[in-house]
């Protein structure tokens, strides 16, 4: 097919357009048909009966010098598509403006704070309303459905042992490498015992594992009703007349809960048994010396500081992966977008509480 | 539009094989479609109905046979040039969920031509208007569209470039009947205006009676093409079951009333 092309005859009063007058040439058209509108300002017809191909956008350009310009020449075909792309009613919708940037902060801001509020009034609300089904169901305990909790026990818990246990491992590593590397000029290096016990034990091991379980469980949470409320099986269960709490947020809440500290436990001590590995190998220290090390260093109270915490984060992270995975709308893409959500923000409230806890329990002496 | 062996098919499938492991699904499906045909392709569930219209473009590579479009071999058309030989329109149309719906249909536009903004959005607002879509559609994000608007945007996209071969792949389905004989007319009038060559999979039996030329029964493995009132005397017992059931003689019946 050969290039659109545009020429005007002797007089510049008819312009005879040759070629293929299609998408693919018809910027290019548009662009010679102004410029040949510019130097013969006063045509009077557009031959178009040597044109090889017009297609739909084509048919739009012509249309547009058709308003000025009758149009000659057109084949029955060429006719009955410029009538039709003719009678298109053709406007452009005005996109909103966006507001210019300092006035875009202010409003931005206050919107954030407004919905901020609005955001913790919901987390609240829902926060009562798992608590309430949680009693109601631990009430009427036949009502509990123990096969899903133990399944979700099982996902929660068992299946993320080798990762936590791996996490905790290195964390422990990196903490005795550098305590040994700091504390060696002052020849304390066998205080790094103490270093990787207190801060594993109260707080590293429950952090990282909620952060861990955040990242791992919150977002499963999340996906798993958001898949459910997209394709409409969470209203079909309460057309069934099946409380969607009970069945879906209460068992994966105890199941949670109870995974949490168990996993924390197992953190803990894979964090002592990573400790150990390198301070034995950077300062030559036996096992027994190394728990005896230990007892002497950390209490229980800073075992039971750290443990005391995983249930409530558990219980955080649960409602929040459920709370976003039950706002989940028709559409696929608000799944990817409210799991991003739930993950980010189960993650800050784990550490927001940690540092509650850290000044809760210097204000009680622990 | 009747065969006339002097006019090149616009799609030639020739002894196409389809297996998925060891399950057959297609074991020798041969057939043209003409330049400015309308061919409806229907099967019982499984057929592999969609499987055929994804290898007559190119998405599946078959196990047999070849697929030549205008008499090249689809494989050996690059990706570029496919785009302006086709436009598809998928199921549950596929509309890119992160893009308005004017951007939608904008897209093959901007990465295949050298269009300008300006004429590249009028453009598309003529594609919306073509597909019988108000033009406040374009700003909307496809979440915010109705099933049948869905089809209509996805439709739009796909005359993007002005493909000379549209595919369908039920275009009907989940539409209410008014918005079904709506699209039906639509894609009518694109057949008659543009000369669109169009395959459409469908289990709607009223667009199969209004809309298509001819028709392709997938059974046994294999095509068998033919028009309509053919394949009502045809003796292939699943055929006959197909048109002759009452749903089928209802759609018959209604489409002879209004027959022009």
């Amino acid at each position: 097919m050969s290039e659109f092309g545009c020429t005007a005859d002797s007089k510049g009063k008819r312009i005879v357009l040759t070629g293929a007058l299609t998408i693919a040439h018809v910027q290019q058209a548009a662009h010679q048909l102004r410029a040949m509108h510019t130097q013969h300002g006063d045509w009077q017809a557009v031959d178009i009966s040597k044109l090889e191909a017009l297609d739909t956008a084509g048919a739009l350009v012509l249309c547009d010098i058709g308003r000025d310009v009758p149009i000659a020449g057109a084949s029955d075909t060429q006719r009955a598509l410029l009538e039709l792309v003719s009678a298109l009613p053709i406007a452009i919708p005005k996109t909103k403006r966006p507001l210019p940037p300092a006035r875009r902060i202010v409003v931005g801001t206050g919107r954030y704070m407004v919905e901020l509020a609005a955001e913790s009034r919901r987390v609240v609300t829902f926060m009562g309303k798992s608590v309430l089904a949680l009693a109601h169901a631990l009430r009427r305990p036949q009502r509990l459905r123990l096969n899903s909790v133990s399944h979700h026990i099982e996902s929660i818990g068992i299946d993320a042992l080798p990762i936590i246990g791996l996490m905790a491992f290195m964390i422990a590593v990196v903490l005795a490498y550098q305590g040994v590397a700091q504390l060696k000029p002052y020849g304390g290096e066998s205080f790094t015992v103490d270093l990787v016990a207190i801060s594993i034990l109260r707080e590293m091991g429950v952090l990282l594992t909620a952060i861990m379980v955040a990242g791992r469980t919150g977002s499963s949470f999340t996906a798993e009703i958001g898949v459910m409320k997209a394709r409409e099986e969470v209203d079909a269960l309460e057309v069934i007349g099946i409380d969607p709490f009970e069945m879906l947020v209460v068992p994966r809440l105890i199941a949670i809960i109870i995974a949490l500290p168990l996993l924390t436990f197992f953190a803990n001590m894979m964090g002592l048994v990573g400790g150990f590995f390198i301070i034995n190998a950077l300062i030559d220290i036996s096992v027994p010396q190394y728990l005896e090390r230990i007892h002497l260093a950390a209490q229980i109270d800073d075992l039971f500081v750290g443990m005391i915490k995983a249930p409530v984060f558990a219980f955080f992270i649960g409602i929040i992966g459920c709370m976003h995975g039950l706002r989940v709308t028709g559409s696929a893409e608000s799944i990817g977008r409210e799991t991003t959500t739930s993950v980010v923000k189960s993650i800050f409230l784990v550490l927001a509480l940690d540092a509650f806890f850290s000044i809760l329990f210097q204000q009680v002496g622990i | 539009m009747t065969k006339k062996k002097t006019v090149e098919p616009m799609i030639a499938v020739r002894q196409v094989q389809n297996r998925f492991g060891t399950q057959v699904v297609h074991e020798d499906v041969t057939f043209d479609v003409m330049p400015g045909e309308i061919v409806g392709i229907v099967g019982g569930s499984g057929s592999g109905k969609s499987v055929l219209l994804k290898t007559m473009v190119g998405l599946r590579v078959q196990n047999g046979g070849e697929v030549r479009i205008g008499g090249r071999d689809i494989r050996a058309v690059p990706p570029a040039e496919r785009a302006g030989l086709f436009g598809m329109l998928f199921q549950q149309g596929a509309l890119f969920s992160s893009l308005s719906v004017a951007q939608n249909v904008m897209l093959p536009m901007k990465e295949h031509t050298d269009i300008k903004l300006k004429l590249c959005k009028k453009l598309a607002q003529m594609k919306l208007a073509l597909a019988d879509l108000p033009q406040e559609a374009g700003i909307k994000m496809p979440a915010e569209l109705s099933g049948g608007m869905v089809k209509r945007a996805a439709l739009a996209r796909a005359l993007a470039l002005d493909p000379p071969i549209l595919l369908l792949d039920e275009p009907t389905a989940g539409l209410d009947p008014l918005t079904a004989s709506g699209f039906d007319a639509l894609i009518k009038k694109l057949n008659v205006n543009l000369g669109l060559t169009v395959v459409m999979v469908t289990h709607d039996l009223d667009s199969l009676f209004t809309l298509c030329h001819r028709v392709a029964v997938l059974v046994d493995k294999k095509v068998i093409i033919d028009t309509l009132p053919n394949l009502m005397q045809h003796s292939h017992p699943w055929i006959r079951e197909y048109f002759h059931g009452p749903r089928a003689r209802a759609a018959q019946v209604a489409t002879e009333g209004r027959d022009d």
